[in-house]
């Protein structure tokens, strides 16, 4: 690997409009090797985050999370920029797949200008700080017409007190993939805090390219985790969504469908119990026609959880024949647990079809008095339903594997949380 | 012989409302009865009651199963010892599998008598048998528990449920209420086979056509929370030609 030297960011980044940013981050973000092409994307995404700053109360985007955690959170030491560490993304490439890292030089310059495009317009300054100041960041094409069998894992490993990971990963147009996504702690750090993992992903589609993605929450720990796919003309997206929860969780997914008859099934299943917090920030932007949107997230909240879903879909002017459903779910099975949804649509064209609904509900009495009626004891009647509710937004998913997998995650936390 | 089921002077309502005013009812093994009565004077109350559903409260009298106090139980306790109630509305339950849950079912029943369970193997057999037998299309197997059936379809799942689960008691509250013909005989059919001298039926009927291809024993008239005449098969061809205003007249 050669020397670089260290240089000086730009000027603007040292004129803090923004009083509060810590000078944990600016430091970290100064003490980063300057590379041509990381440095695109870098320089982007810090300027995306100064500009925004930290998370000020009564932010919109943070209703239902605690400002001041997230802020402390996003205020530790970042990890020093050690690009041998084992944390942040790690994937084994197949044939179909090319892995650039922007740290060299050889990164085609359409993915790094697409990544760029990605940041530049991020308005989550968790994963705008992602892309800032991860030690690593990793570019992935799937080339054009190429369809993966195999699921393709991606796993996302913290370690220490706080990782930040960035990822962009480009799907050419036709081409087919299964991606797994899953966040795992490399080493838990005990104590009050745990560890700290901030990722981001930027996922874009080709015209026709279809993804299937499924991803499960870390059973421990801290995590910030943004999601942004990006579909052209005519692409698919199926996505699942599992957590357990922890005792600091958001997830945030944006959905951009650019180009007419764009397909995204957004799915979520929860169980959140203990003191676990879940929170979910989804953002559906139709920019284009005759393109179709779902959204189904059902969380189950037991003991103290406390689960959050705050849904935003955007239908632009020009997006006629938009079809868009919004379905946010819960089920309380304690007095002590919390839930809460917003449902937003912002519609700016007439010839849509949207709906949306929001429910938090306990288990159907007639439901349970039915099962009951034929022989089920209690318990089992309850799990039955409890069983059907979340499988309603898991079943869906074509990631059998990694679907059955997510799902025994959340009926032990069923089991142990009761 | 002790009676299959015996209620004594049952007053019981809903929410602080007195429904039932004071019935009382013995049905003897092998006997078949039929309740009829006006919309909201009680019969379905009655069923709920006698199936142990939470919601309702007995005030006072007694429900006997087989000699045995019921109204300490749970439902599904009850529906354990061989308590069946066919619903007047069937509850949709989607993401319930159909089969499974009856399999689950039917293995309650069969640990309470002390039975090995089921395996789904053999279980799948009993079921495919008891679906010809009923005309029940193979396509209901397998979906959620009466997700997006018709109400007739619905209906025929409750009779197919009882015809697995074989009750030593089966209240079916209106389980002929909007079926044609066809339907009518073939639930008639599933009823017919479960009468036995050692179970006992109790029909919930608004109309006298379902008791040609059932033949009660003896048929109650129930409003304003009593029982207001009980008779023979007689009763329910008088109620039809009259009405119920006659007997409500007197009372
Ligand atoms: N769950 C309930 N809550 C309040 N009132 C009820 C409830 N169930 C029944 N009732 C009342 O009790 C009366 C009898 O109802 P029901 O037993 O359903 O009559 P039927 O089956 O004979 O038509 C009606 O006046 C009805 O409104
Ligand atoms: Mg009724």
């Amino acid at each position: 690997m050669t020397a670089v030297a260290e240089t000086s960011p730009p000027q603007f980044m040292r004129k803090a409009p923004v009083p509060e940013i810590p000078e944990t981050l600016l430091s970290a973000f100064e003490s980063i090797p300057e590379l041509p092409a990381a440095s695109a994307v870098r320089s982007a995404a810090w300027k995306s985050f100064f500009d925004r700053g930290l998370p000020r109360t009564n932010d919109e985007d943070y209703s239902f999370t605690s400002i001041s955690e997230i802020k402390s959170l996003l205020s530790r030491n970042p990890q020093s920029s050690d690009l041998d560490s084992q944390s942040g993304f790690q994937f084994q490439t197949v044939t179909g797949i090319e892995a650039f890292s922007l740290n060299s030089s050889s990164t085609p310059e359409a993915l790094v200008s697409a990544w760029k495009n990605a940041a530049v317009e991020e308005q989550d300054v968790a994963s705008s700080l992602a892309m800032a100041l991860s030690p690593q960041l990793n570019a992935l094409r799937l080339k054009a017409g190429t369809h993966l069998e195999q699921p393709f894992p991606i796993v996302c490993k913290s370690n220490g007190e706080r990782t930040d990971a960035a990822l962009f990963f480009r799907f050419e147009a036709g081409s087919s993939a299964k991606v797994t996504f899953d966040s795992a702690p490399l080493a838990p750090v005990g104590g009050m805090g745990g560890g700290y993992l901030n990722a981001s992903a930027v996922f874009r589609l080709g015209a026709n390219a279809e993804l299937d993605f499924a991803q499960i929450d870390p059973a421990e720990g801290a995590q910030t985790l943004k999601l942004h796919f990006i579909l052209e003309k005519g692409a698919k997206l199926r996505f699942l969504s599992s957590s357990t929860g922890s005792r600091f969780q958001r997830l945030a997914v944006e959905v951009d469908l650019l180009d007419p008859d764009a397909e995204v099934d957004l799915r979520g299943a929860a169980v959140i119990g203990g003191s676990n917090r879940c929170h979910r920030h989804i953002l559906i932007h139709h920019h284009a026609p005759d393109c179709v949107s779902r959204q189904l997230f059902k969380a189950v909240v037991l003991g103290s959880g406390r689960s959050s879903v705050d849904g935003t879909v955007i239908v632009d002017r020009g997006a006629q024949h938009t079809d868009a459903k919004q379905l946010l779910r819960h089920l309380m099975l304690s007095k002590e647990g919390r839930a809460d949804s917003k449902p937003r649509l912002f519609i700016h064209a007439d010839d849509v079809k949207c709906g949306h609904g929001a429910t938090v509900g306990k288990m159907d009495a007639d439901q349970l008095f039915y099962l009951r009626s034929r022989g089920l004891d209690m318990e089992s009647a309850n799990s039955l339903l409890t069983h059907a509710f979340l499988g309603e937004a898991l079943d869906a998913s074509a990631l059998t594997d990694f679907r059955e997998a997510a799902r025994i995650r959340l009926l032990t936390a069923l089991e142990q949380k009761s | 012989m002790t009676a299959i089921l015996e209620i004594k002077d049952l007053k019981a309502g809903h929410s602080g409302l007195e429904i039932l005013k004071g019935i009382s009812l013995k049905i003897e093994a092998g006997e078949v009865h039929a309740i009829m009565g006006p919309n909201g004077s009680g019969k379905s109350t009655l069923s709920k009651i006698v199936a142990g559903h939470p919601d309702y409260q007995v005030i006072s009298g007694e429900i006997l199963f087989h000699g045995k106090n019921l109204l300490d139980l749970p439902a599904d306790q009850r529906a354990r010892l061989g308590i069946f109630l066919g619903f007047q509305y069937p509850v949709e339950i989607p993401g319930v599998n159909n089969s499974e849950f009856l399999r689950m079912a039917y293995n309650s029943r069969r640990k309470e008598k002390g039975l090995e369970e089921l395996d789904p193997f053999d279980f799948q057999e009993l079921l495919t048998e008891k679906m010809q037998f009923l005309e029940v299309d193979d396509r209901f197997r397998n979906r959620g528990v009466n997700e997006g059936f018709s109400g007739g379809e619905k209906k025929r799942n409750e009779i197919l449920q009882m015809a697995v689960l074989e009750p030593s008691l089966a209240i079916l509250d209106e389980t002929d209420s909007g079926l044609d013909v066809d339907a009518l005989k073939i639930v008639s059919k599933g009823i017919n086979a479960l009468r036995k001298p050692d179970n006992a039926i109790l029909l919930i009927t608004h109309y006298q056509r379902l008791l040609d291809y059932v033949q009660p024993d003896f048929v109650h008239v129930l409003a304003q929370g009593r029982i207001l005449k009980s008779g023979g098969k007689d009763l329910a061809l008088e109620v039809e030609t009259r009405g119920y205003d006659w007997l409500t007249a007197v009372a």
